[in-house]
């Protein structure tokens, strides 16, 4: 019993420590991210909410538009994340809850009607979008999409694979892809823009297929060359910080994934909002993205911190 | 590795059945018993280098009555660390080492599984093996050593076999989730029918790895029966019955 009690001190003192740790990280969290926001009419009182999905790069961006608008004189303001995706932030526009949903155009419709037919070309994947907005949101509109800045699947490599192979392109994979381990997500099997696509349009037999969790194992088994080839994002973090390439998808099996920015068609009537946010989309590009996911992802910086320096860097606060 | 080359299957499977009898919905994922060869190792390696750990460690703490709390919370603190977050970073560890994705993140893992139901059993039988063979012991002048391998350990073992076997099942049934992790194994089908939306492929799955489980269950009470002499079978049943204190132990360590 003595025993039994000695040991109870230091126990319970751990216990309140972790308790008051977790609780005030969740205390900052949420008077960083939660905000307040009023009703507003034309022009300048124009109240701008914007719906962040909870992913660095989403976060990072809808930051930007917010404080860009904000800086302009409307009444922006970025709601709090809270593990919103797609299925999250399209019904919150549709309900009027949040106003700006900054999205990505093929994944956007692909997600919002199923049946439209991947494009690797901007254009025409906006054009999907459009469609799809028009078919199962007609109350919401999309802008002109960010044609200097995307984030899409990407066929990756190291950079020293790439320059002893003489890779460039995924086609170019063809001539070693009996030296190629393929690591991929496990869905990636039966997915037309992923193994599907690389064995049925490029003919790809490689040495071997590994299912791999998505993240950080992927990245870190293409590192230690345990494969020599993975599937990733082609603004993932990882790409910059570790000398990482993109084989270029020479065949079109990628839908093309532009930064869009959605919302209501009522906001949209706004001419100065729209003016406003079509100047930035056209300032973002693809490095910006996957700079901030640097600061993001990998430094963890705030997103909100990374957005105000971006937009004073470039000179637009 | 995976044989991909089949990936383009005709047509699903319309029930549990036929995937168990058409070669082609198989060979996506790999022959079967390559698959539960896998699985089986890795599980059988894990349970060994568990029992190395866990019962020396067990057996002596036990004897000399030494840290059972701080055992019992290391044991239990262990427990509460999902399998899968171990996996998760052994993986990154030991492609960062040069140890690959398999086998050692996966038999890493299923030992931290395997300890604390083996060390647990194996403390509690120690504690309470009867008093008076170990006096006797004594008295008849075996060294502590003689009395904790050739009195205590043995009067241990039908607990202990206990909790292998509840070890042994634990391991076969979450070698699985090391297909997630770029390794093979059962969980392949698991994970491909996940992938590919084939419910029939997951089920086939989940069979096969429960029937691996229980058939290393069966195999380790029938090598628990052929091991441990009869009289101490019978013998462990009546002390656990009449030693109180242990049994509250038990109970607080489980």
């Amino acid at each position: 019993m003595m025993r039994n009690a000695r040991w109870k001190v230091p126990i319970v003192a751990l216990t309140l420590v972790l308790v008051l740790v977790t609780a005030a990280c969740g205390e900052k969290k949420d008077k960083s991210t939660s905000t307040t926001s009023d009703k507003g009419g034309d022009a300048k009182d124009a109240v701008v909410r914007v719906a962040p999905q909870q992913f660095g790069e989403s976060e990072t961006l809808s930051e930007v538009y917010g404080q860009y608008l904000k800086s302009k004189g409307f009444k922006a303001s970025v709601q709090r994340a809270s593990s919103a995706f797609r299925d999250g932030v399209y019904p919150a526009l549709k309900k009027g809850t949040a106003d700006l949903v900054i999205d990505y155009t093929g994944s956007a419709a692909s997600f919002l009607d199923k049946t439209g037919k991947p494009s690797p070309d901007p254009k025409e994947t906006f054009q999907r979008l459009q469609a799809a907005l028009k078919k199962t949101a007609p109350d919401l509109q999309a802008l002109p999409y960010a044609s200097n800045a995307e984030d899409k699947n990407a066929f990756v490599v190291t950079k020293a694979f790439a320059d002893a192979n003489h890779l460039t392109k995924v086609s170019d994979v063809n001539a070693v892809e009996k030296k190629v381990t393929f690591g991929a997500s496990p869905q990636c099997p039966e997915r037309a823009d992923c193994l599907l696509g690389y064995k049925k349009v490029y003919g790809l037999a490689f040495k071997a297929v590994k299912a791999v969790t998505y993240g950080p194992p992927l990245v870190a088994g293409l590192k230690s060359g345990d494969l020599q080839a993975i599937q990733y994002q082609t603004t993932g973090p990882e790409i910059v910080a570790d000398k990482l390439t993109i084989l270029e998808e020479d065949k079109g099996i990628f839908s093309a994934d532009n930064v869009v920015p959605v919302l209501s068609k009522k906001l949209a009537g706004n001419s100065s909002v729209t003016k406003a946010i079509n100047d930035l989309t056209k300032k973002i590009t693809t490095k910006d993205l996957s700079d901030w996911n640097i600061r993001t992802d990998l430094k963890k910086d705030d997103a909100k911190d990374v957005a105000s320096e971006w937009l004073s860097e470039k000179g637009l606060t | 590795m995976i044989a991909l080359a089949t990936i383009q299957a005709a047509s699903p499977p319309t029930n549990v059945f036929e995937w168990f009898t058409k070669e082609s919905f198989r060979a996506r994922s790999g022959a079967i018993p390559h698959q539960v060869w896998l699985t089986v190792w890795h599980s059988a390696a894990a349970l060994v280098l568990a029992v190395l750990v866990a019962v020396p460690l067990a057996v002596v703490l036990a004897h000399y009555r030494r840290g059972e709390l701080v055992a019992g919370w290391v044991v239990n603190t262990g427990r509460a660390i999902p399998t899968v977050a171990i996996l998760g970073i052994a993986v990154i560890v030991s492609l960062r080492e040069g140890f690959g994705f398999e086998p050692w993140p996966i038999i890493l893992s299923l030992v931290l599984l395997a300890l604390p139901p083996l060390f647990a059993n194996t403390f509690t039988a120690v504690r309470g093996a009867d008093a008076s063979a170990v006096d006797a012991a004594r008295a008849v002048g075996l060294s502590e050593w003689a009395v904790m391998v050739r009195i205590e350990l043995p009067l241990a073992l039908p607990v202990l076999f206990v909790g292998l076997r509840t070890a042994a099942v634990q391991v076969v049934a979450t070698e699985p989730i090391a297909a997630l992790f770029g390794a093979e194994g059962l969980g392949a089908y698991i994970r491909q029918g996940l992938g590919n939306n084939d419910l029939y492929q997951i089920q086939a799955g989940a069979l096969m790895v429960t029937a691996v489980a229980i058939v290393a269950d069966l195999s380790l009470w029938l090598t628990g029966r052929t091991l441990i002499p009869a009289p101490i079978r019978r013998q462990a049943g009546r002390s656990s019955r009449r030693n109180r204190r242990s049994k509250g132990l038990a109970e607080a360590i489980a």
